[in-house]
């Protein structure tokens, strides 16, 4: 059967067993049956299937077997940047040629232009949802079709709609069933159990009540207005392009709610209405406008109760009401008004540039339900499309009795981690493998429906104990075999002290949302759950405190009160005297309405303080409080903190300052980190490339085997692609599960360096040295420390407008473009090339580039030592942490000194992932070259070679281009003369990182700032050093840089291969 | 058979709009009153007009001489529009009856007005039911009118299912879907109807039961789950005359549609350009 009978037969056959065995011409053939099948195919989802299958045969199968040396033609990689795909393939099979480097990223333009579709068609079903459908019609004022309810557009006072919702916790989310797309290719299996909950969290005193509420009434001026009562934001917008510009400031999710919900429909966009316009024909008053409030109560963010689609529906539903698409002003909704609710949430998802699964919205619903796909048919928008409709069906699970109810109350406790993390990757690469029915991951999701049976029966039955056991065996079983990361050590650890304190009492885990890490729960036996609940603070504190440095924690761990709400979202009214809104609300806006004089507020601005002040008299003193400045608060930033860690770490103010100067002056910067014009950059020829040969291997065991080889593993980053910017010890992460345990990067490097036999040396920076010394590993200390600046505007232009960037889907990009929009005013407003303080001191330094991690060995005198308990040592392997296969191979080492050359560098093929320089010829001659100085990235793609980042030194040609000697590098002030000396010969470069800045309850900003680095790759223009090039497997050179990286790191075999390197299985 | 009809006339804002004057092309002023007697034509014998309270004396004035029978019914509380329709229960008995709202004007596409109502009673006589004249409405307009939905029974026909009254766009992408339109549009109240008796009875058994009036669309939609019901797109518009603009565009479009139609364009375009 060809995988094109698999696809029209629907068959439920692994992918992976299709292929094994294939030849290449076979492998080939069949590409070019799909590509045919794709094009003419009709279905969506047989379409969709294709381009995943010819994704991953091209990425783990052509591409490997491939022997052409093809490169990729540049055209085609401007096509993908710019998603378009189709353009792509085109451009890239035209060439006829089969080789790695084009396969790579034919399986990129495949993989796109799949999710492309697939994301398309959700977008064309949420419009085509009916009910959705005019608001993407109305595009002039007089087509403008809503009317504010009469109740609410009545003065003195205005009064006021509250709208309360209550959060979703997911029993059993059938691995993941309630991704659009799979619940729309396989309805049958696409079921959820989910409840809605009322939170508090614990030690507050506050009883539990819905954690999403949002306000809505009329203000007397011409206006939207709009407040974050939990994230101290308000504006007022006063015209349409400010509503529909998402990321200008913190209101992007009550901007996005305004429009789904037709407040504001999205075909007003570019219109060239007025919105003072708008909002007179809406309310029927001239001179009003419309206030809208959003407070979410007390509840950090990566909580995995889909807080924010359960914000967002709690916020269309109340305009709706107000505007009466929705029949009920005021209590709870009825059903189609529910579906309505979440279909327009959906909408506002993608509007944000967000997006989760259907089940998210379920807080909307009361209690206990289950929600289940439904196959689509004739009248449904879907029909002919897709198998399943793009909303589910709710069905309240009544059967389940009151008393079964109450013992989930009593055994569970619900807490949050701490850790706040992306769950998108994870999603994709389910959706990739359903696509493919991968053999362990189909059974894992059979076995999930499967439980979600038996969860409902024990539901039913209120066998608690049961339940638990059942949801324990869903997170160790179907979730992670098919996707490992959604479990991590953290949890590992937390499961098992619950275990070891509470043993039989502890009745199991269970996995909340898309992962673990934040928002989860622990069963106990009711009679334990007392002791369980005073306990888990200290054990949640505890394991964080323990692994703080290798994750990304965003909060400090809560553990939450909870009950189940039995109204879903509901709706009152407040008019007279009762017209007010939160207290918090008033905490945020009274100061600036009470520093005003009487006479220059509005009427209904008076009044209403004159309510505020009846309805919350016991506010005063808080609402003082807030009106005092705050010394410590008005200090800001990192403070007398990053002066001590600056003093401490050799900063050097004097030419931090000349940096500044010349940055300011435009004498350095992105655009002049490049190469002079005048520079001819060409590819290498082979006979500059050295291939991995076992002739000198022998050569290489002897020397191994008399000690003359040290391994060093650079480990002075902080994984910015890794973590986002959140600054964890990346290698410390405990990233990937090896034989029952989680292994971490340096885990795995000192294991290497343990079965070779050689001295292993760790170098760190001043972020990652205390945490990686702690660990027993031999560590040499950073010495060198730069200050992060502010970028200037030229240079975020430059990176944003000038450099190639992969476009994002067409709203994302929307929402992308309007953030960068925010962070140049930030840039502006805080002052260009200024001092980036404003942040944790950690944040606000950085180590200044890997150049300095050997040059460190020297100076901190961890060489010398090297040398004093080893004589023989002559050589050192220098690698990333990040390059997991990377081996101190006797093979390699042989060659090595075989040729005589002070460095040799190991480069691999060009692949489309592969950004960031290689191997060219500068002027003739063979050296690493940075991507950021080359003059255009068409160059870059014309060089075959990438550097791997791992390099085979000789200490002796080393230290001569250092102009040292080995005894002299107990002298430290002359190696700390040499370091600077040969520092002033190697360029340095503007960077542009992203930090993250956290704030509230577990907020994150991301910002761009400049930093100033030497990298290694440049010594090899150093011409009296004699550098030389060899070409290793793919295998070997890859380095982990991003999360999303690890599913096709365990697809082709590199996780099995390290597996096998620090477990003995291969030498 | 002759028909009784009935006009309401009777809100607050509507008690001049039948005494409102609007210019022809034979330069005669009619009042509304004048010309909705002349879309009653031949169809009806007698008129019940709602008229508010206290409110006789200008009406007999203005319908003195018409040579029509006339009765004019106050409205003693001012209730609303169904409870308007129902003040005429015993003005038309247990017959059918004809129902102009009476702040809307017409227009028919071609020929005589009388020719919309006579194709409605042409309607009820073969089908046997009630029927409202209805327009295709942009969606914008929908605050404005009672909408209804159904499936189509010919072009022009459709078999109402649902009433709403000024539904939401949402509402009636929902629920008020007919075969044959153009996206966006609805089937909205022309301000014409044939309704049979039976709508008395929903009104009234309404009242005695609960002692509230309820709403005329939900009456309509009662009537609709009783007995047959249809609807159908008449050859013509309507204009709103108790909306804003609503008499200037009723007397823009009947200037428009005769002999001083050039006249009235460079009238306007004169006042467009200063």
């Amino acid at each position: 059967m060809t995988l094109v009978d698999r696809i029209v037969t629907k068959a439920h056959a692994p992918f992976e067993e299709w292929t094994a065995g294939k030849s290449l011409e076979q492998l080939l053939a069949e590409a070019s049956r799909l590509e045919a099948f794709r094009k003419d195919a009709t279905n969506l989802y047989e379409r969709v299937r294709a381009l995943v299958f010819l994704s991953t045969l091209h990425r783990f199968s052509i591409g490997p077997a491939a022997a052409e040396a093809a490169l990729i033609p540049y055209r085609a990689i401007e096509h993908v940047r710019s998603r378009r795909f189709e353009q792509a393939i085109a451009e890239l099979l035209a060439a006829g040629i089969a080789s790695p480097a084009v396969s790579s990223a034919l399986a990129i333009a495949y993989r796109g232009l799949a999710f492309q579709t697939l994301a398309d068609q959700v977008r064309q079903s949420v419009r085509r949802f009916p009910g959705n459908q005019w608001m993407f019609r109305t595009g002039h004022l007089a087509d403008y079709p809503l009317r504010l309810r009469s109740e609410l557009s009545t003065p003195n006072p205005f009064p006021v709609l509250h709208e309360t919702t209550p959060v979703r916790m997911d029993l059993s989310h059938s691995a993941w069933s309630d991704i659009f797309f799979l619940a729309m290719d396989y309805p049958e299996g696409a079921r959820v159990i989910n409840i809605s909950v009322d939170l508090a969290v614990r030690g507050t005193g506050m009883a539990t009540r819905p954690p999403v509420e949002a306000f809505l009434r009329v203000i007397d001026e011409p206006v939207l207005r709009l407040v974050s009562v939990d994230l101290g934001a308000a504006v007022d917008v006063s015209s349409l392009e400010e509503v529909f510009d998402f990321a200008r400031d913190y209101l992007g999710l009550l901007k996005a709610a305004v429009i789904a919900s037709g407040l504001l429909p999205a075909g007003l966009e570019g219109s060239g209405q007025k919105l003072a316009d708008v909002l007179a024909r809406l309310i029927g008053r001239d001179g009003c406008g419309i206030e809208l409030v959003s407070q979410v109560n007390d509840i950090p963010k990566g909580s995995r109760f889909a807080v924010s689609t359960n914000l967002l529906a709690c916020l269309i539903s109340l305009c709706m009401r107000a505007t009466g698409q929705i029949r009920t002003m005021t209590g709870p909704l009825e059903e189609d008004d529910r579906r309505q609710v979440a279909a327009r949430a959906i909408l506002g998802e993608w509007l944000g540039g967000s997006g989760g699964g259907w089940q998210d919205s379920g807080g909307v619903w009361p209690g206990i339900k289950l929600i289940a796909a439904e196959e689509s048919g004739a009248g449904d928008p879907e029909f002919g499309v897709s198998r399943g409709r793009l909303l589910p069906r709710h069905r309240l699970l009544d059967e389940v009795p009151a008393a079964a109810r109450r013992r989930l109350e009593e055994s569970l406790v619900l807490v949050h981690g701490g850790m706040s993390q992306d769950v998108g990757p994870i999603l994709e690469m389910c959706t990739e493998r359903y696509l493919l029915r991968s053999g362990k991951e189909w059974q894992g999701r059979q076995e999930a429906i499967r439980l979600l049976d038996e969860l409902q029966a024990a539901l039913r039955e209120g066998d608690v104990q049961r339940l638990a056991a059942l949801t324990q065996a869903n997170y160790d079983g179907p979730i992670q075999a098919i996707i490992p990361w959604a479990g991590n050590a953290y949890t590992e650890a937390l499961i098992a002290k619950c275990q070891s304190q509470f043993g039989a009492g502890f009745w199991g885990f269970w996995m909340l949302g898309g992962m673990s890490g934040g928002g989860m729960g622990f069963v106990f036996d009711p009679a334990v759950r007392p002791a369980a609940l005073d306990a888990m603070p200290t054990i949640l504190a505890e394991t964080k405190r323990a692994m703080e440095s290798s994750f990304p924690f965003a909060v400090e761990p809560v553990v939450y009160d909870f009950t189940i709400n039995e109204n879903g979202t509901i709706a009152e009214l407040r008019q007279g005297r009762e017209a007010v809104l939160s207290a918090p609300y008033y905490l945020l806006r009274a100061p600036g309405d009470l520093r005003q004089e009487a006479r220059l507020l509005t009427a209904e601005r008076r009044s209403e303080l004159t309510r505020f002040a009846q309805r919350y008299g016991d506010q005063t003193e808080a609402l003082f409080e807030r009106m005092i400045p705050k010394e410590a608060e008005a200090a800001g930033g990192a403070g007398p903190q990053l002066t001590e860690l600056l003093a401490a770490n050799g900063f050097d103010p004097a030419a931090h300052e000349q940096l500044r100067a010349d940055y300011r002056a435009g004498r350095v910067g992105l655009a002049q980190n490049r190469l002079p014009a005048n520079t001819m950059i060409e590819d290498v020829r082979p006979e500059h490339v050295a291939v991995v040969s076992l002739a000198e291997a022998p050569a290489g065991v002897a020397a191994l085997r008399a000690g003359r080889l040290a391994m060093v593993t650079m480990a002075g980053g902080v994984g910015s692609r890794w973590t986002k910017g959140a600054g964890v010890v990346k290698a410390l992460h405990p990233f990937h599960r090896i034989q029952g345990r989680y292994w971490s990067f340096l885990d795995i490097q000192r294991e290497k360096a343990r079965r070779a036999e050689v001295p292993h040396v760790v170098t760190t920076s001043y972020l990652t040295y205390a945490p990686i010394a702690a660990t027993g590993a031999r560590v040499s200390a950073g010495k060198s420390i730069g200050l992060r600046m502010v970028p200037t505007v030229a240079d975020l232009r430059y990176l944003w407008e000038v450099l190639p960037q992969q476009q994002l889907d067409a709203q994302k990009q929307k929402v992308r473009e309007s953030g960068r929009a925010s962070l140049l005013q930030w840039v502006r407003s805080v002052g260009e090339a200024s001092d980036y303080t404003d942040n944790i001191a950690s944040q606000c330094i950085h180590p200044v580039g890997h150049w300095y991690e050997l040059p460190n060995l020297l100076r901190n005198g961890t060489l010398a030592g090297l040398l004093t308990e080893r004589p023989e040592l002559d050589y050192l392997f220098l690698h990333n942490i990040d390059t997991l296969g990377a081996t101190p191979a006797a093979e390699l080492l042989g060659q090595h000194i075989a040729s005589g050359a002070g460095m040799t560098v190991e480069v691999i093929g060009r692949q489309y992932d592969d950004h960031g320089g290689g191997l060219a010829l500068v002027n003739g001659k063979p050296r690493l070259v940075e991507g950021l100085c080359l003059p255009d990235e068409r160059v870059e793609f014309g060089l075959r070679y990438y550097n791997t980042g791992s390099y085979w030194i000789t200490i002796d040609a080393l230290l001569r281009v250092f102009g040292l000697t080995r005894q002299q590098l107990r002298d430290e002030a002359k190696v700390t003369e040499a370091v600077r000396r040969t520092a002033q010969r190697m360029p340095s470069y503007v960077t542009i990182k992203e930090v993250k800045k956290r704030w509230g309850r577990g907020q994150e900003d991301v910002f761009p700032v400049a930093q100033f680095e030497r990298l290694w790759g440049d010594m090899t223009a150093i011409e009296e050093f004699g550098c030389r090039y060899v070409e290793v497997s793919r295998q070997r050179g890859q380095q982990l840089k991003d999360v999303s990286q690890l599913d096709a790191w365990v697809r082709d075999g590199s996780a099995a291969a390290v597996v096998d390197l620090v477990t003995g299985l291969r030498p | 058979m002759k028909l009784k009809a009935v006009i309401t006339a009777a809100a607050p804002g509507q008690r001049h709009i039948l005494h409102q004057t609007l210019a022809t092309p034979d330069n005669r002023r009619p009042t509304m009153g004048e010309f909705l007697l002349e879309l009653l034509a031949e169809a009806v014998d007698e008129i019940g007009i709602v008229i508010p309270s206290g409110d006789r004396a200008p009406f007999e004035a203005l319908f003195a001489g018409t040579g029509r029978r006339i009765t004019l019914i106050e409205q003693l509380e001012a209730k609303g529009y169904a409870h308007a329709i129902h003040q005429a229960r015993e003005f038309v008995g247990s017959q059918p009856f004809l129902h102009l709202v009476g702040d809307h004007f017409y227009l028919a596409d071609q020929g005589p007005i009388s020719a919309l109502t006579a194709e409605l009673v042409r309607l009820h006589a073969a089908e046997g039911c009630s029927v409202s004249a209805v327009l295709p409405t942009r969606e914008g307009l929908l605050p404005y009118f009672g909408a209804v939905g159904g499936p189509a029974l010919g072009s022009k026909l459709y078999q109402v299912e649902t009433v709403l009254e000024k539904p939401t766009p949402t509402q009636a992408e929902r629920e008020l879907v007919a075969a044959g339109l153009r996206q966006g549009h609805y089937l909205c109240f022309f301000g014409i109807h044939l309704f049979s008796a039976g709508l008395m009875d929903i009104l009234h058994n309404h009242m005695e039961a609960s002692g509230t009036v309820p709403s005329l669309s939900y009456a309509l939609q009662l009537l609709a789950r009783q007995e047959r019901y249809l609807a159908t797109v008449l050859p013509g518009r309507r204009f709103d005359i108790g909306s804003k603009y609503g008499l200037l565009q009723a007397q823009l479009a009947l200037g428009l549609q005769g002999k001083d139609r050039e006249e009235i364009l460079t009238m306007m375009l004169e006042l467009t350009a200063r």
